[in-house]
Order: C-alpha cells, then structure tokens, then sequence
C-alpha cells in the first residue's frame, strides 16, 4: 500500500512568508513535496473562504502565515487575519476539519529554516490524520 | 475559450535537473484545453526564451501567458516586460515558482515533477480569470532622505546632491562620519582614516542641497515610491548650529566629566563638547541622557544634579541660585523637605543616596553667612498688580515667581506673622525662626509686599482686590483648623488641638502643659506636638496612634528622634472617651484598633470594643489631621471638592472663577511642603500667562526621565566617597530647649556631597555654559520635536555596531584595562585621541613590547557570537600590528586566528607584508583564556598546527572584535518597513542582482546595515543607492500598482466594516449615497477590506475571489 500524500495548501504573504519561502529554496532546505504555495499580498487579504474552498477543492491542510505582529507590511493586516482565524477554526470544526489541518503562523522573512521546518512538521501532521474527511464522509469537494 | 501559452523553465539544471519539464510540458498540451502552446526551454530568462514568448504570442493570438521557472520575485518583471513588447497587457501575464518552492526544495524527482504540474495547473487555471489593468502615474517627488551619515551615507547624499538633487541626511548621533571617523588608519594602504574621509564630512557641511539633521532618528515612514512622508524625531543639541562659533570656552567651564563615547570610554569629556576638532557639525552639542531620576522626583522638578555639581566644585552661589529657580526656600527646604529626590537617588543603589537635603540647607546656611542673596535675574517691571491670599510656602513660592516676572505682588496675611505654617506650624527645633524670618526677607527685598493681621473675607473680598487693581488673586489659606474627633469629653478643660499647640508656641502664646501629655495622631504633626510638649516642661508624653507602627505616616526619622528623647509610642489604639475630673480632663479610654484601611487601602479604621486602655494624663493633644475654615471657602463661591478643599485645574491652578488660582494645602487637603511651593510657581506662571495673553500657560512637552536603575557607566562614574552625616545635638541636650537639632554642614561635606553625584542625567544643566557663551548659542529648554519631511526615495545606511567583547569574560575585557578591542586600538593610535596617538598601556602609560591581538571575537563562533565572517577583522589586525611596529619597531606582535582572509585588493599582499616585514607572529587557534601572572597578562591557547597549547605573555591584548547590527536595527526597522535577516541585518532584494535595493520600491541600502563590510564596499553601496535614486528621480514619474481595491457599489450594503479595517484612510463613508467609496491613490492593496467584506463587494485587483479560487481548483484538481 502506498503511504498517503497530503496536499498542502499554503497561503503566504507577499512581504515576509513568501520571501522566507524563497529563501528556504535558495538555501535548499530540503521539503517534502506536499505544499502548494499560492502567494498573496498580506496575511489579511486571506479571506476565510479561501481556506474553505481549499478544504472543498480536496486540500488536506491549510496555512495562512504572515508576518510576525508588528512587522506587518501593512501595520496589521496580519492582527486581522488572526482576528478571524478564531471563527474559521470553529466553522471548520462545524465541519468536521480536523484542528491540526490548518494554521495560521507568523514567518518572517529571514526565518526560512523555521519555514521549512513548519511545513515538515505540518506535512506529518496532516499525514497522520489521514484525507480530509469531513464528517459526510465524504470529501467537501464542491461545496463552496 | 481562451488560449493560453505556457512556458516551462529548465534553469540549466537548476529545475531541469529535479523536474521533467518536458514531460509536464507534453501533458499539459495534451490534458488542459485552453493551453495553446506549451513549450520547455533551457533559459526562458534568455533573449531567445523571450522571443519564444513574442513570437508565439503575435503568431497564435495567446489571450494569456504563464511562466513556470523562478520566483517572481526574481524574474516577473522581466517576462512582464516580455509579454508587453509583444503587446499584451502586462497583468494577463501569470509567473509559477517551481525553483524556489519546488526543485530546490525536492530531493524527489517524482514528487517534484508531479508538485511542478499542479503549481503550474494553477497558473493555467487562474490566469484565465485576468483581466488588463493598467498602474495610474505618479510623478516623483525629487528629494532624497539618507538615513545614517556614515562614509556609505556620506558618499550616497554627495552623489544625490552632485546632480542637483535636495537630499536631507538624518544621524542618530551628534556628528557625521560613522565608524569611520573613529579609525585611525585604513587598510590596505595605511591612508590616515581622517584625512581622507573630513573632506568629504565638510563637503556635506557645505553642500547647499545637503540638510543635515543630527541627534535624529526617522521614526514612520508612509506613501510609497516617489512620495513618502518621513517623521524624524530630533533631539536636542541644546547649542545652536548658527550661532555656535566652536570657540570652545563652555566646556572649559563645564563641571561635568563623563566617559567619553567616541574614545569608547577610554578618556571623559565635558557633557558640552565635540568628539574631535575637525568634526561635522563643527560646533559644540550637548549629551544629556534625560532628567535625573532626582529631578523628575521632585514635585517642584528643582535641579538637584544642577545644584549637587555645582556645589561640588565650590560654586555656591551658583548653585543656590539654580535652587531659586524652582524652590525660593533653600534653607527651609533643606531642612524640613520630605525628600523624594533622595530616595530617587541612583547613588542609593550603589551605596547611600547624595545628602541632596543638607547640601541644599547648607547652600541657605551659606547665603546667611555671606550674605549674598542669590536669585534668579528679575525681568524688566511691570504696572500690573496680583494679590496672593495666605503667606504659607505655596502663597510666598507664587509672589517670588511673580516677582520675577516683574509684577507688582501684595501677599495678604491673617495672622501677625508671615511663613504660615513654615513659621507656625514647624517648631523652631526643625526650623528655626531666624532662618524662615531671612528667607522671608529675600522675597520682601524682591519687592513683594506682605502685609499681616488682614483677614480675607473680613477686611478683604474678591470685589475689593478688583477696585483696587488686582489683576489676578491666588488662594493659598492652607489648612489650620483642627481636625476633630467629635468624641464626648473633647471640649473638656486640658484637650486641644495639635497644631494649635504648634501656632500658640509659635506666636509665644501662653500655653499650659501638664507633667504627663497624650498625644492622639500618627503624623508627623502629631510627632511634632510630642516633642513640642517635652520641650515646654512635660515629664511624661505618650504617642498614641491607630496604625501599626510601619503604618503610621510620620516620618522614621523624625519617629526615631522623638523615641531617643523619650516619647512613648502605643500602636493600635484609638480614643473611645475622654474622662474628667472636675470638669477637668484626668484620663483618656482607648479602643484597640484592629485594622486601619480597608481591601482597597480605604481609611476605614474597625475597632475592637471589648479591649481598652485607660491611660491617665493632664493634657490631651488631638493631632488626627487638619481641614480649612470651611465657612470661609463656602462663602468665596468657588467650587469645593472633598474634605472643603478649592476645586482646580491641576495644570493650570485654576479655580472656576476667573483671574482667580488656587494652589497649597487649601486645595490639596494636608500635603507637604515642597508640593506646596511646586503649586505657587506653576500658579505663578498660570497668572503670568493669564495677564499677558488672557489665556492659560503653554504646557511644555516633559522631558524624557532617564531610567530609574542605575546602569553599569553611572557605577563607573561613582567616586568613593561615603555619605557625610549630619552632626546633631544629643537628645538629653535637645529635648531641653527649642534649639535646632542638626548643626549644618561645612562646606567640605557639601561639596564632597556634590561630588557623590553620579550625573546620571550627564548634561546637569548647571547654566555655567550658557553664562560663559559669548554669542549666545546655548538653550538649555530645547525639547524634542518631530519634523515631517516630503520625499522620493530613501537611502538608509545605519551602519553597523562592534562585537560586545564583554560576551567573552574569559578574555578579561573591562576586567584587565589593558585588553582593548581594536577599535579602543584605533582611538589610541589616533592623533587627536586620548593618548595623542601614543601607543600605550591604558593601565600605566608605558609603551608595550609585546602585543597579542586576536582574531574572531564574536565572529565565527556559533556558541557565544555569530555564525558569519566579519571579513574586516583580519585585515584590521594586520593594519593594526603594522601601526604598532612602525610605533615601535623593537615591539613584537602575535596573531592568534583562525584562518586569515584577506580577499580583496591589495589586502593578501599587505597581510603578507605584516608576516614577512613586520615579523608578526602568527599562530593558529582560538585562545582560551587571558589572565595576569605576576603584573603580566598571559594569553594562553592552541597552536593547532602543531596540536600544542601555547601561552604568550603581552603587554597589551586586542581583541579583534566583529561587526554586529545596530543595537537599534529593530526600531528603524519598523519604521521603514524594513526586512531583516535573522542577525538583524536589513535584507536586500537579491543577494546577487539586487544588493542595494529593497523589496520596498524608492528604498534602498547601503553600507553595513546590510552585512558586515569594509569601507570601499560601503563606498561602492552608497554610490549604487545613489544611482538607483538618480534613476528614479531622472524617470520623474513612477507607475502605481494597479493591484488596489475595488468596490461593487451595487453590492454595498454600506455597513463600513471596511472603513475601520483600512490602516491608510483610503475608504470612507458616501454619507449621502450610503455606501462606501475607495481612494485608489491611497490604497495600497492589501486586501483586509475585500476579506471583511460580508458582501464581497469588494475585490483587490488582480486578487480577485475568482483568481484565487481557480488557482485553488487548479492546484488539486489531479
């Protein structure tokens, strides 16, 4: 039987995560292939149903990560994202998304081994806890 | 259907190596319908990759174009330009990473290849959903903003200016130059450092399009290329650029040393000076770390590290002058102040706080003795007449002031005395008569007149003061009623008030004291009647109180004296009645008290009634606080507050009736003196402004407080010298007499008093400077300002900081003197430095034999420094050794290192020069320790060549200390928006192609803030910033992003969620047609609105809903 591949789906902000993520490639810090980056502005630009159409289109996992608070490009964008981050984890746990499948971190632009290594740990995380199953026991696709 | 080209990268082996462009290349062709053409070429960055792009896009008609290669960080500029000379618009254009997120990061060539497909899928999916946007112009704002006046800054500000351009240049410290003034010689040349970076220091000084702004720090930055606003925040040099000539006479006369930065603490200077003769700004500028904790401890704010120094170097009447300023009662304070200065005193921390107090009476004591009356220089008369109620300290303090100002001042004084309580309320053992009388004389001498025995409300009135020609009235009644206990048995024979004991003494009033006195209070009022009790004959006096006795508010020294003349003090107690004889008091119950304050430290006292005391006694003396007359403040017709106190405004000392203040006990309930003066002057200065202008006094922003812990340089400062105590009279002798208990200081006690100060402040503000300047230049009111400046572009080059050599206790820095860092190293080869550019021991002077420098001290070392190379360390070493062995031609030097690098050129040739003419030693390993032996230092450490450890003996050890961040990298980097690396270095846009610009477009970097370097890299930064900022300048006008928001008014329902969510003010409410209305120009795109939105009403462009969400299915639809 073959080992289950997640498939990640990371949103990260133009201005510090994405920038770590580049930097991990330049230094290439060795990831397993399960991300899929979709870059954006700001951390804040992320709307919740972004996340949710991931987990309908199949993802396994969802990051949001940003800037560490007060280093945000756009003062706090970031803070905001956080602020609706506690409400889309309740909603996706209405759903039956599992609360490891997705997070919200801040990642700074020189902090690219700590990128690579976030992403290493999620991967396992969302490995073990199998595909995105919600409680239809089916998988969300087309739902959003 | 739209036909969409796509274009997969090989990058050499780059992604080629790990992912099968072509086979995705085959299939996306064959599986997605939409794809047109799909090609893999070696270099799509290459002119023929580009023109693959063009030709297909004019040949097929390819509505879109995708790209997978780089990030586009990297290239998606160049293939927008690509798609746009082919006439596509340039945002119809998407850019997929598969380098950087992809075969860079996989080990997998599987894996990789199949991550490559569903990156690029989403590319293909959600370029189909783009739209053409085109960016609005802006025209660019020709000024430049240099952050940082180091050789990189220097050299970018002179460029910027050369072609006409205005360039402000903003320096944290006090002159520019950098690091680079601070060097002596430069390598690989031995140039002199000075000679060939002054020349261009005054070129800025002269330069017209050059502003410089020293002593300043850029704290925001906003807008964007071309249009930035900056705020700076200037400190101030209290010596103005102007006017200052640089002749020098304020520091001859300035009575502060203090270690000296720029010798990094190897010689001191005056607060007032300026690092090095030929210094940019070349005019004196004043350190000033902020106010002493002393000063900002004390309610009137007196200069107390003003008058300390002062008086530490004899100048007395100086520094009773500077006490003037603030505190018209030197001799008074000094004797019965509650001190808050002292216990603020950083020198307590160390060992005993400055005897601030009795300096300051001695400094009265002085006056008495010369009879010099020292006071501030009075200001041109003026006609108008103010009427101060009450002579108390407070109503005194306000007529002093106003006097000064030039008023014509009738203080008006019910009782037959003036002082109020100072003369009536204080016993003469703490102040004695004589000394308040000559305090008073001063302020009369002034040219206030003080009449006494007129009672307001009786022989005066508001409306008479006002036909008279009073301008303005301060109310200073202060409290001198008696507060009671409204028990039975009060009004007996025998029982009185405690402060109408104090008063009837005071005005030599028959009083009748028995043998055996209770005194019921637990203040310092209630101490004072004890003790005024045992001096008028009692035998027997008993202090009882309702507090605990580390609750009771008296004073402990004051509490102690009492005790060591024979005062009893019972705890806990508080009266339950009085009993009589004969309608005669004889005997007092007491209640046990058992606690005073409620939870939330209320007076709120509970008794317990079973358990009491009955003490006899002859006389009762009620000392429980004191209230003013209340039916004489109920009929002024000013509003009161509580316990009958004039309602003020505390600023401004107000009351609400106008042209009336207030201002003392009468509005503060029982308060201490200094307080009291505090609300005279600031009253004082409230009246000034209110008869000049009809308004209130100007509110001064306040000083920045320096920390309230002492630090590691006030420790150095401190001069062993123990706190002087006060002689006192022995208490047998005291109790017998109202002679003063404390016998004063001599002026040698003083003055060392003076010089215990630890000038925490630095700059005490003393005024010696400003009376010596001739031509003026000197304001010590200067206060911090903020100054917004209109920019174009920003070169920030804040340099670098040195390697804390303390972090590597094992090699003695600060613990042997004659381990130095190689930059203390340069300031001593250095002509105008502290030796005169003598190469000796900092310890003795002598001039060393043998010298060991060594190499990485906080480079290299993961453990304790940092990980990089600082790359200059090696070559300052070999430079250093040299100026060493031309200094001294019979010295011997020793290198331990780790590896020598010396890349750069003409640097290996010099080094080798070091080794082969000037016979350094050069021995490889680190060094593990250094230690003294018998008055010499040893180095001991490894020589790992031949695996021995090795020991050197050395005269002088330098410590080739690296090159770290800015301590401060953090703060401008916030406010600038910069990234940095994880060291705290600002980070580039490309370590490679980008080295000087930023991810923020208009910003760029020079010098060491990006990375250790040495000075002709700087040089060659800060010319490429300056290019890249002529260019930006020369365009004149600069494309906006057209990725900003925008808003479906069809769908706005206007709740103005969106509104509070913008950080730039961009959206605003259409009051009229109730939605809400986007400035484009203002937006910068980040999109918080759009995800806010209930009604997605809002899109950022170019990120829309659509775009995303494609790109979402794209991804996983394998």
């Amino acid at each position: 039987m073959t080992r289950f591949e997640p498939k990640i789906i990371a949103f990260l902000c133009n201005w510090c995560s994405y920038v770590a993520a580049d930097a991990a490639g330049v230094s290439r810090f060795v990831q397993k292939p399960n991300v899929r980056v979709i870059r954006v502005f700001c951390s804040g630009m992320v709307d919740p149903s972004y996340v949710i159409k991931a987990f309908a289109s199949g993802a396994d996992g969802v990051l949001v990560a940003g800037c560490h608070p007060g280093d945000c490009h756009y003062l706090a964008g970031n803070i905001k994202a956080l602020r609706r981050s506690f409400l889309l984890r309740k909603l996706l746990s209405e759903l039956g998304v599992e609360e490891k499948r997705f997070r919200l971190e801040w990642i700074a632009a020189s902090e690219s081994p700590l990128y690579a290594k976030l992403m290493n740990e999620m991967i396992e995380d969302v490995r073990n806890l199998g595909p995105c199953m919600p409680s239809s026991q089916k998988p969300l696709k087309g739902v959003a | 259907m739209k036909k969409v080209g796509v274009y997969i990268c090989h990058c050499g082996t780059n992604i080629g190596g790990t992912v099968d462009c072509h086979k995705i290349a085959e299939e996306l062709s064959s599986e997605i319908g939409e794809v047109a053409v799909c090609r893999d070429y070696k270099y799509m960055c290459s002119e023929p990759g580009q023109k693959m792009i063009r030709d297909d896009i004019a040949e097929l008609g390819l509505d879109h174009v995708v790209e997978a290669s780089c990030s586009p960080k990297m290239h998606e500029p160049t293939f927008r330009n690509a798609v746009s000379a082919a006439g596509m618009n340039p945002y119809l254009f998407e850019m997929v990473n598969i380098r950087e997120h992809c075969s860079w990061v996989s080990d997998n060539p599987d894996a990789a290849t199949d991550k490559a497909k569903d990156l690029i899928r989403g590319g293909i999916a959600r370029v189909t959903h783009h739209e053409p946007l085109t960016g609005s112009k802006k025209s660019v704002n020709p000024t430049a903003l240099v952050v940082g006046g180091g050789i990189a800054g220097i050299t970018a500000a002179l460029k910027i200016a050369k072609a006409g351009y205005q360039v402000f240049m903003v320096e944290k410290e006090e002159i520019i130059g950098g690091k680079m003034a601070q060097f002596d010689k430069t390598f690989p040349t031995l140039d002199c450092s000075g000679c060939i970076l002054t020349p261009k220091t005054s070129e800025v000084g002269r330069n017209p399009h050059i502003e410089t702004m020293t002593k300043s720090e850029v704290i925001e930055v906003s807008g964007f290329v071309g249009n930035f606003k900056v705020r700076v925040l200037q400190r101030p040099r209290y010596v103005s650029v102007e006017k200052c000539t640089g002749c020098g006479d304020c520091q001859q006369v300035c009575p502060i040393n203090i270690p000296s930065p720029f010798e990094l603490g190897m010689t001191t200077r005056h607060p007032i000076s300026r690092p090095f003769p030929q210094a940019i700004p070349n005019t004196y500028s004043i350190l000033r770390a902020g106010m002493p904790p002393c000063q900002s401890a004390c309610p009137a704010g007196v200069n107390v590290q003003g008058y300390m120094t002062l008086t530490g170097v004899g100048k007395f009447d100086e520094a009773l002058s500077l006490v003037r300023e603030r505190m018209p009662f030197a001799s008074a304070c000094g004797r019965i102040c509650v001190r808050p200065c002292e216990d603020a005193c950083k020198r307590g921390q160390l060992d005993a706080p400055t005897a601030i107090c009795f300096t300051k009476r001695f400094l009265g004591d002085h006056e008495k003795e010369t009879g010099l009356q020292p006071n501030p220089p009075m200001k041109e008369s003026r006609e108008e007449k103010v009427a101060v109620i009450g002579s108390g300290p407070s109503g005194l303090s306000a007529a002093y002031y106003l006097s000064i100002e030039g008023y014509q001042v009738t203080v008006f004084e019910k009782l037959p005395v003036a002082g109020g309580m100072l003369t009536v309320g204080i016993p003469a053992y703490r102040l004695p008569r004589d000394v308040i009388e000559a305090e008073i004389a001063n302020i009369r001498d002034m040219g206030v007149t003080i009449r006494t025995g007129i009672t307001f409300g009786k022989d005066l009135t508001f409306e008479s003061l006002e036909d008279e020609g009073f301008r303005a009235v301060f109310l200073s009644t202060g409290l001198h009623v008696s507060r009671k206990l409204n028990l039975e048995g009060e009004d007996l024979k025998g029982v009185m008030g405690g402060i109408d004991l104090l008063r009837k003494v005071a005005l030599n009033e028959q009083v009748h004291v028995g043998k055996s006195v209770i005194v019921i209070g637990g203040g310092n009022v209630a101490v004072d009647v004890a003790r005024t009790a045992l001096r008028l004959g009692a035998t027997k006096v008993d202090l009882l109180c309702l507090e605990a006795r580390h609750e009771m508010p008296a004073w402990e020294r004051e509490l102690n004296e009492a005790l060591e003349e024979g005062v009893t003090i019972q705890n806990s107690l508080g009266p339950k009645r009085f009993i009589d004889r004969d309608g005669k008091i004889c005997a007092v119950e007491f209640k046990r008290c058992t606690s005073v304050f409620d939870a939330n430290g209320n007076f709120k006292p509970t008794y317990d009634e079973n358990e009491t005391v009955e003490l006899q006694c002859e006389t009762v003396f009620v000392a429980i606080g004191q209230s003013p007359e209340n039916n004489f403040t109920n009929s002024l017709g000013l509003e009161t507050g509580p316990g009958g106190t004039v309602s003020i405004d505390t600023e401004t000392m107000s009351t609400n009736r106008p042209g009336v203040f207030a201002g003392g006990d009468c509005t503060l309930g029982p308060a201490t003196f200094v307080q009291a003066v505090a609300h005279g002057r600031q009253a004082a200065l409230s009246i000034d402004s209110y008869i000049k202008h009809g308004g209130l006094r100007e509110i001064r922003p306040a000083e920045r407080k320096v920390a309230p812990e002492i630090g590691e340089a006030e420790k150095n400062r401190a001069r062993p010298i123990e706190r002087s105590a006060m002689p006192v009279l022995p208490p047998e002798e005291r109790k017998k007499s109202f002679e003063p208990i404390e016998l004063g200081f001599t002026a040698e006690m003083a003055m060392t008093e003076g010089q215990r100060c630890l000038a925490c402040g630095m700059c005490c503000q003393c005024g010696e400077c400003v009376r010596k300047c001739g031509p003026q230049a000197i304001d010590l009111s200067e206060t911090e300002r903020i100054r917004e400046l209109e920019v174009g572009a920003i070169v920030v080059a804040t340099g670098i900081d040195i390697f804390d050599a303390g972090k590597y206790p094992e090699y003695g820095h600060g613990k042997y003197p004659d381990v130095i860092t190689n930059l203390q190293f340069e300031r001593l080869c250095n002509a105008s430095g502290p030796t005169g550019g003598k190469v000796v021991r900092p310890s003795d002077g002598k001039v060393p034999k043998s010298v060991v420098f060594i190499q990485c001290v906080g480079s290299r070392d993961r453990a304790k420094g940092y990980e990089y190379c600082s790359k200059v360390c090696c070559m300052i070493s070999a430079k250093q050794l040299s100026i060493f062995k031309h200094h001294n031609p019979d010295g011997q030097a020793y290198v331990f290192y780790i590896d020598n690098r010396a890349g750069g050129k003409g640097y290996e040739e010099f080094l080798r020069r070091a080794i082969e003419q000037e016979e350094a030693q050069y021995i490889r390993g680190r060094v593990a320790k250094v230690f003294e032996e018998g008055g010499r230092l040893i180095v001991r450490g490894e020589n790992s060549l031949v695996g021995h450890p090795v020991e050197v003996e050395a005269d002088l050890v330098v410590l080739a200390t690296g090159l770290v961040p800015q301590k401060d990298y953090m703060n401008v980097g916030r406010a600038i928006n910069l990234s940095t690396d994880r060291y705290g270095f600002f980070m580039e846009l490309h370590p490679k192609l980008g080295p000087v610009e930023t991810s923020l477009a208009g910003i760029y970097l020079a010098g060491g803030c990006q990375g250790p370097k040495d000075i002709p890299e700087s040089v060659a930064q800060g010319g490429a910033a300056a290019a890249e900022v002529l260019a930006l300048f020369s365009m004149g006008q600069v494309e906006i992003d057209p990725t900003v928001a925008n808003l479906d008014e069809r769908l706005c329902t206007g709740c103005r969620t969106c509104v509070g969510m913008c950080a730039y003010n961009a959206i605003s409410f259409d009051e009229q047609r109730k939605v809400a209305s986007i400035n484009q120009a203002l937006c910068q795109g980040c999109g918080t609105c759009a995800a806010a939105c209930p009604v997605a009403a809002i899109e950022v462009q170019h990120y829309t809903p659509d775009q995303i969400f494609a790109q979402i299915e794209g991804i996983l639809a394998s």
